[in-house]
């Protein structure tokens, strides 16, 4: 094994260490994981770190069902103004 | 199975449930905290995290008060930081029906915490604010943003200091009361308790009518999303309470924000185009800088009202069966006053004179 930090979460900077630890201080489901840590929560919502988390979850007993967080729209990061609609459009 | 025994038992882990676990543990006794989900599953956790000192409702505005005092202490009070920033709230009325509504409910509130703001004072104050549209600008300087987990985590982590304990996941499925006691029916097995504080948000009135207590409850559906960090420039939470526009930058430099509801509903797999856009729309127009902010995530947000719009907090009709719910949109505000009040309620028996209008009871 290489020396140094292991980064889990590229947007946020979250190490394996932070998981591990979160995991100890009884954050220790995938869904609390997220908000304790924020991993998942940056512009690649997951789609990097989600697999790493759940492998450490699984090395460390902790995963009772294989899910992910609850995915939420939208898909990929879309920019404000390419929601402001046509101008006049109502419901 | 064998039935385990505790002594005060809390439903629901939300900043609620999470601080009057704390509170009870500070008074000398053992909480022990269910959650069904995982902490902050239906409320906290999807909250803006706005902390207001003031409120439409007087008996409401006396706790919201309190409250804002107390989250100014919390951090060191339980020793960890909750991200409470004092920025202030701004908020402010773009057409003239807005503002007639806005300084009417700004006459009721106590002078001197709030000021007005002329439209120049706003643009010099906040130069990336676009002040053209607006009618009416009032400033509550004391107020701001708060993470509303960190206030969670900061209760939970207190708890299990002074000994309590948190189990998930752990639904509760019913509360009975056994002799002096009360059994407590969850997914882990059977409990027996001596006390039992309700605190589960809109699914806090499913639970009590099992045991025969009807709270009118309804769960009412709002949308949020967050974009993007970028370098922090807005200081103040912005409101325009007309359109139910919340827009704020968090310490991790994400724009978050409301606006509207979805109405009566506790679904919260909602999310939908029309937020998106409404919330581009407004946003924009005030803030022009967030044009070109690319928007992370969506959710829905499910908070529990009462028809005349108090909280509903104190003894229930069944003796050592106590309730605190129905926390609109405000509840994060209110959370370290009602857990420190309901806490003495519960451990000592002493009702503050403040939790009178809240009582369960007036719903007959």
């Amino acid at each position: 094994m290489g020396k140094g930090k292991k980064i889990v979460c590229f947007c946020h900077d979250v190490t394996e260490e932070d998981i591990v630890e979160a995991i100890k201080m009884g954050y220790d489901d995938i869904e609390s994981i997220k908000r304790f840590t924020g991993a998942t929560t940056g512009p690649c919502q997951g789609k990097s770190c989600m697999m790493h988390i759940l492998r450490i979850l699984r090395r460390m007993g902790k995963l009772k069902e294989a899910k992910t967080t609850v995915i939420r729209p939208p898909i990929d990061p879309v920019p404000m103004e390419a929601l402001l609609g046509d101008e006049g459009e109502e419901d | 199975m064998k039935v385990k025994k505790t002594d005060i038992a809390v439903v629901g882990c939300g900043a609620l449930g999470a601080g009057i676990a704390y509170n009870i543990a500070k008074l000398g006794r053992k909480p022990l905290v269910f959650e069904a989900k995982y902490f902050g599953y239906g409320s906290t956790g999807r909250d803006i995290g706005v902390v207001r000192g003031r409120h439409r409702d007087p008996d409401v505005a006396k706790l919201a008060s309190e409250g804002l005092k107390l989250h100014e202490k919390l951090p060191d009070e339980l020793g960890s930081n909750t991200l409470f920033r004092q920025d202030g709230v701004l908020t402010v009325a773009l057409t003239s029906e807005e503002a007639e509504a806005l300084e009417k409910e700004f006459k009721s509130y106590a002078s001197g915490s709030f000021i007005e703001l002329s439209r120049d004072e706003v643009r010099s104050r906040y130069p990336y604010l676009r002040v053209d549209d607006v009618k009416l600008c009032y400033l509550s300087s004391r107020e701001g943003l708060v993470h509303p987990l960190a206030v969670l985590w900061g209760y939970l982590d207190a708890v299990r200091r002074l000994g309590g304990e948190v189990v998930k996941p752990a639904e509760v499925i019913s509360i009975e009361p056994k002799g002096d006691k009360l059994n407590i029916k969850t997914a882990l097995g059977e409990y027996e308790a001596s006390k039992v504080v309700v605190a589960a948000g809109f699914r806090s009135r499913e639970l009590l009518s099992k045991l025969g207590i009807d709270i009118p409850l309804e769960p009412l559906a709002k949308e949020a999303l967050v974009t993007e960090p970028m370098k922090p420039f807005l200081d103040p939470v912005i409101e325009r309470p007309g359109t139910g526009l919340v827009v704020a930058q968090t310490m991790r430099g994400e724009v978050i924000g409301t606006v509207g509801s979805l109405g009566k509903t506790s679904d919260l797999t909602l999310s939908s185009y029309r937020f998106l856009r409404d919330f581009a729309r407004q946003a924009t127009q005030l803030i022009p800088a967030v044009r070109s902010l690319k928007v992370l995530r969506q959710w829905t947000w499910v908070v529990d009202t009462t028809p005349d719009g108090k909280p509903v907090i104190g003894e229930t009709s069944v003796n050592r069966v106590y309730v605190a719910c129905g926390m609109h949109d405000y509840g994060l505000s209110l959370v370290p006053v009602v857990s420190k009040l309901i806490g003495r309620l519960v451990v000592e028996g002493v009702e503050d004179p403040m939790l009178k209008p809240f009582s369960p009871s007036r719903f007959g």
